[in-house]
């Protein structure tokens, strides 16, 4: 869907640049996210690094930020998977779809299920593989019916460098969630080396992925198609393998539900957890199953908030106000985790660091300039929207500034640290 | 603080984790070798669980199955508030005060312990 975004503003070639551009600026991120996760190992992630950086109201409302980031993206996702899913049932009613996928993904979740780690391996590979390799296929068996490649067009040049900074922040989307593989070190040793490379050789692997797929459907569909539409896969598989290419696409799709948006659900989840551990929501959203230990409250108040969005996605078709909104958040977020090392390099210049990022000091705080500007550019770069995406962040901005205030009230509660106090 | 500082509190855990009816219950089929590091002294400890109960509580790091070891990192002062109920170890680890080496799984299992030991 991001890909069509891009194809709605950009040609293809430069659609490409701008998703290989996004994935440096990510490298460059993830240096700054491994420096902080070596020296809080094993933390979640944006809420201790933030909290630690920064004051209280801020870092709440960054996180909070984010929370609602995820909401929209999932509810995103939720209504792609519908799309995709009609083409092979036509009958079946989106709403129908979005309520019977957020149903299974909720309870399969509370219950603690998961897929054995080899599957999830598996499943992931076969997905990467699929999409490059059919990509590939899709870039040498030419439409011929798609007049000229529009891969590399020489016009209006200055146009599409005026648009660049929008489309690198709209396809920093298509990588977001590399920094979630901090909190996964088995080992003190593994923030070393293994956790501070692993983020850019995921970045690297994505960004083979997308830039051949949107090479490919370059060849296969006529640019305005491809902007058309939130799923250009389907008309790309359906163009490349005949009719069976929607079952081709739909097959990709739930390869993808079953490992990037659970990874979310669950990633939500989490992130609701550790916030009312601290106080910060209300107790029943930290409710866990202490069987499973599958954070139940976390779950279903995510579930509850990802249904609302879907229902908004599908009757006012919001998608694409949602992904650009949502890259804006993000540019913000990835802002701060870079501002955050500059600022414990400051605080706690002795503390524990065992992996230090090799970027020099000006380009990190050209990333913390750079990264919010591209996002606030990006709001304005769909001509049709208008100031949509500018008002709807500034909604949500508002948003998660009370809610953070709120939070600020509820912890300033007397509520003792230690349970023996309680007692 | 000295060595038996953090070595006394491990071992009067041991006993509260012992005598709990409902952490056996947790931690059925749950054998695990825990390693309880001080990042500011010298007291390294393993806890080996086994068969429902702490079985020993050991001086120095042990334990060589990735799937069975847990390692937690923290100060010396810091570890004693966590092992005595006086810190919850699930708000330590979000204030960047204690690192948990581990599985997710293992992860929420070990506060889980802490809810049933000292409730919350």
């Amino acid at each position: 869907m991001m890909i069509a975004g891009l194809s709605a503003i950009t040609t293809a070639g430069w659609s490409v640049l701008a998703i290989f551009l996004s994935a440096l600026l990510c490298i460059l991120i993830s240096a700054s996210i491994a420096e902080l996760a070596s020296m809080y190992p094993s933390a979640p992630g944006i809420r201790t690094y933030l909290k630690v950086s920064f004051d209280d109201r801020l870092s709440l409302t960054l996180v909070y930020l984010y929370l609602i980031f995820m909401v929209l993206v999932a509810g995103v996702e939720s209504y792609l998977f519908a799309r995709v899913t009609k083409v092979i049932f036509p009958g079946l009613p989106t709403m129908g779809i979005v309520f019977g996928l957020l149903a299974f993904t909720i309870i399969v979740n509370t219950l603690g299920l998961e897929l054995p780690r080899s599957l999830q391996i598996i499943s992931t590979l076969l997905l990467l593989l699929s999409v490059i390799t059919l990509g590939v296929y899709g870039i040498v068996k030419v439409n011929p019916a798609v007049t000229g490649s529009s891969l590399i067009d020489g016009s209006n040049v200055l146009g599409q460098l005026k648009l660049l900074p929008a489309t690198i922040i709209m396809a920093v989307f298509l990588f977001t969630g590399f920094e979630w593989v901090t909190m996964l070190g088995l080992r003190p040793q593994a923030y070393e080396r293994r956790i501070p490379l692993s983020m850019p050789l995921a970045i690297v692997t994505l960004l083979l992925v997308y830039s051949v797929f949107a090479s490919a459907l370059s060849y296969q569909l006529p640019r305005q198609t491809i902007s058309d539409t939130p799923v250009p896969q389907v008309l790309y598989f359906i163009s490349l393998l005949g009719p069976n290419g929607g079952y081709v696409a739909w097959g990709i799709s739930v390869l993808a539900i079953f490992s990037t948006f659970n990874a979310g659900i669950m990633g939500g989840a989490r992130l609701i957890y550790v916030l009312t551990r601290e106080g910060n929501l209300p107790k029943w959203c930290g409710r866990m199953s202490l069987r499973t230990g599958a954070p139940v409250g976390g779950i279903i108040t995510l579930g509850a908030l990802v249904t609302v969005s879907s229902v908004l996605v599908v009757t006012y078709e919001l998608e694409l106000l949602a992904a650009v909104v949502g890259s804006a958040i993000v540019s913000f977020v990835y802002a701060a985790y870079v501002l955050a090392a500059i600022v414990l390099r400051r605080k706690q210049p002795k503390a524990r660091r065992t992996f230090r990022t090799p970027s020099p000091r000006w380009l990190q705080w050209l990333l913390v300039f750079l990264l919010p500007a591209m996002g606030l550019a990006s709001l304005f770069s769909q001509v049709n929207m208008q100031f949509q995406p500018a008002l709807t962040l500034t909604v949500l901005i508002v948003l998660a500034w009370f809610m953070a205030h709120r939070s600020l009230l509820r912890v300033g509660r007397p509520t003792p640290n230690s349970v023996k106090e309680r007692i | 603080m000295n060595q038996g500082t953090l070595g006394d509190c491990l071992r009067s855990f041991q006993n509260e984790f012992n005598a709990n009816e409902r952490v056996k219950k947790l931690v059925k089929g749950w054998d695990r070798s825990i390693v309880v590091e001080a990042t500011d002294s010298e007291p390294v400890f393993t806890m080996i669980v086994h068969d429902l109960i702490i079985t020993d509580l050991q001086p120095g790091a042990h334990g060589n199955d990735d799937n069975d070891l847990i390692h937690l990192q923290a100060s010396e002062e810091t570890l004693i508030r966590i092992f005595s109920g006086d810190y919850n170890p699930a708000n330590a680890l979000i204030d960047g005060e204690l690192s948990v080496f581990s599985s997710e799984k293992d992860k929420v299992k070990l506060e889980a312990v802490a809810i049933v030991i000292w409730g919350m």
